[in-house]
């Protein structure tokens, strides 16, 4: 996305910025110690706590168990979410049965899941688990599916002329043209896995980043949640910038899917 | 499916049903077998009925319904407002332009409980909640429709020596209506995951509250129907969005997402 930026940063920009920047991060400082004193994270305490929280065994235990329940979460979602993506996009009536759910799913908000997951699966990392699952699964189908339907109709006419028997036909026609959307679907999972993660923990009141989150809100220690939150951002966006290269990789005219 | 006729899509449609009459079948005869995890649809059904009795439901869809409302609106012309000035102003695009990408990988569910402690759990606060999930999608779009509009007609309207507020309304606005409808509609689907952060975290107010309750009495029947309802009413709002940005732009058809 580099849709706002220049394309040549002229000297201004640059300036401009930190002139930003510095606006920002003053107003912010200034604001959170006259009016919210111990309510609100202030720029300098965040950087006087950055080292200290970072290397603290309790966030780094919860960063350890944050990140191996979503990769975890994310392999159980994606790879059945695009195997299902393939399916429901090639046959047509698995695709008209399973409509209603997979788009009443994909609409609804996965946070609205937790309560029922909590009393199906208890108050444990296999809620957890289960609901990062999920938010993956379904952005990795429904983009899959649109990615198998997509395949240009004259491809199949040739596998037909051909008679490319089923198997090859899925390896080699509908597999690669379904190959970016399936990517772009992960795409939009990884960021959903790691907001359902947070969401989890907070109401399952499971270790992690999110319990590292809330405690520490929760007892005035506003920086030190604050670097937590930070912490999840720059997951967030080193995990959609590394599909973002992927998807230009195997597809270089794909636009990306913004969620 | 394009080239089928009403025809074909009365029996998608009519699929469609069967498929959710066979999970409804299914989902009654689990909750028969295991009634106290998995409440039966008929049990579902009756729960929500009896809060639409008592008047929990119908105060608790307002007040849901409100929040999103108040948040969606505050969102929208912050998103719509702030978009099309980044597109005019280009110290304002150079300068906080990138900020505006930064601060969209924030995950708000991560800022509620830090809200929760500065801002209390008052309607503003959860209404900042709303606002701050919503935002970004339609402020981004807005800013990359504005720039979008033909560089002619810019350039042509300066030639004139149009003013602003025209050259805001005949080139700007309707150049730019389209990108920001795809991201109000990303925005209706945004503001609603934000009301539910809101109502979790925040404070157990609405369908939110009355699902957080419902769970921590292990009331599955309440829980399922309520989750249920939360589902239909995303997919309605999800469907209004879409017309919505097709009203708007019936040649962009198919370009979103």
């Amino acid at each position: 996305m580099t849709t706002l930026t220049m394309k040549a940063p002229v000297r201004g920009d640059v300036t401009g910025k930190i002139v930003a920047v510095l606006v920002l991060l003053a107003v912010w400082q200034i604001a959170g110690s006259t009016f919210l004193p111990d309510y609100l994270p202030t720029p300098f305490g965040v950087l006087t706590e950055l080292v200290p929280t970072l290397t603290s065994s309790a966030f780094l235990t919860a960063f350890g168990e944050t990140v191996g329940a979503v990769l975890l979460g994310l392999v159980l979602g994606c790879v059945p979410g695009t195997a299902a993506g393939l399916l429901i996009g090639r046959v047509t009536w698995l695709r008209q049965i399973s409509t209603p759910y997979i788009s009443g799913l994909y609409a609804m908000p996965m946070l609205a899941i937790v309560p029922m997951a909590t009393i199906w699966f208890g108050y444990n990392n296999v809620t957890r688990v289960i609901v990062i699952a999920l938010s993956a699964f379904l952005p990795c189908a429904v983009s899959t599916a649109d990615g198998a339907r997509s395949l240009p109709a004259n491809l199949g006419d040739v596998a037909r002329v051909l008679n490319v028997p089923r198997g090859r036909f899925v390896l080699d026609f509908v597999l690669p043209s379904a190959l970016p959307f399936a990517v772009a679907g992960v795409h939009i999972a990884v960021g959903r896995a790691l907001v359902g993660a947070a969401a989890v923990e907070f109401l399952a009141n499971i270790d992690g980043l999110g319990t590292f989150i809330l405690t520490n809100a929760r007892s005035f220690a506003q920086n030190q949640a604050f670097v937590g939150v930070a912490v999840l951002a720059l997951l967030g966006v080193l995990a959609r910038a590394g599909t973002e290269r992927l998807i230009r990789r195997v597809a270089p005219w794909q636009q990306t899917h913004q969620d | 499916m394009k080239r089928s006729g009403s025809d074909s899509r009365l029996r998608a449609v009519a699929i469609a049903l069967a498929g959710l009459l066979l999970g409804l079948i299914a989902w009654q005869i689990a909750g028969q077998r295991d009634p106290v995890l998995l409440a039966t649809p008929v049990r579902s059904f009756e729960a929500l009925v009896a809060m639409v009795g008592d008047g929990t439901l119908p105060a608790a869809l307002l007040d849901t319904g409100l929040l999103f409302l108040v948040g969606l609106a505050a969102a929208i012309v912050g998103g719509v407002g702030y978009g099309l000035a980044l597109s005019r102003s280009r110290m304002l695009r150079g300068s906080t332009g990138w900020l505006v990408f930064a601060l969209q990988s924030v995950p708000i569910v991560a800022l509620a409980p830090l809200i929760l402690a500065a801002f209390g759990f008052g309607f503003g606060a959860k209404t900042l909640v709303v606002f701050l999930s919503a935002v970004f999608p339609i402020l981004i779009n807005t800013a990359e429709g504005a720039k979008h509009a033909p560089k002619t007609l810019l350039e042509v309207a300066r030639v004139h020596r149009s003013g602003e507020w025209p050259l805001w309304r005949d080139v700007l606005v309707p150049h730019t209506l389209p990108y920001a409808m795809s991201g109000i509609r990303q925005g209706i689907a945004m503001a609603f995951v934000g009301t539910f952060i809101a109502e979790f975290f925040l404070q157990a107010t609405g369908i939110g509250g009355l699902l957080l309750s419902a769970s921590a009495r292990f009331d599955s029947a309440t829980v399922l129907g309520l989750t249920v309802l939360v589902s239909v009413i995303a997919a309605l709002l999800m469907g209004l969005g879409r017309r919505l940005e097709k009203a708007f732009a019936p040649w962009r058809e198919g370009s979103t997402e």
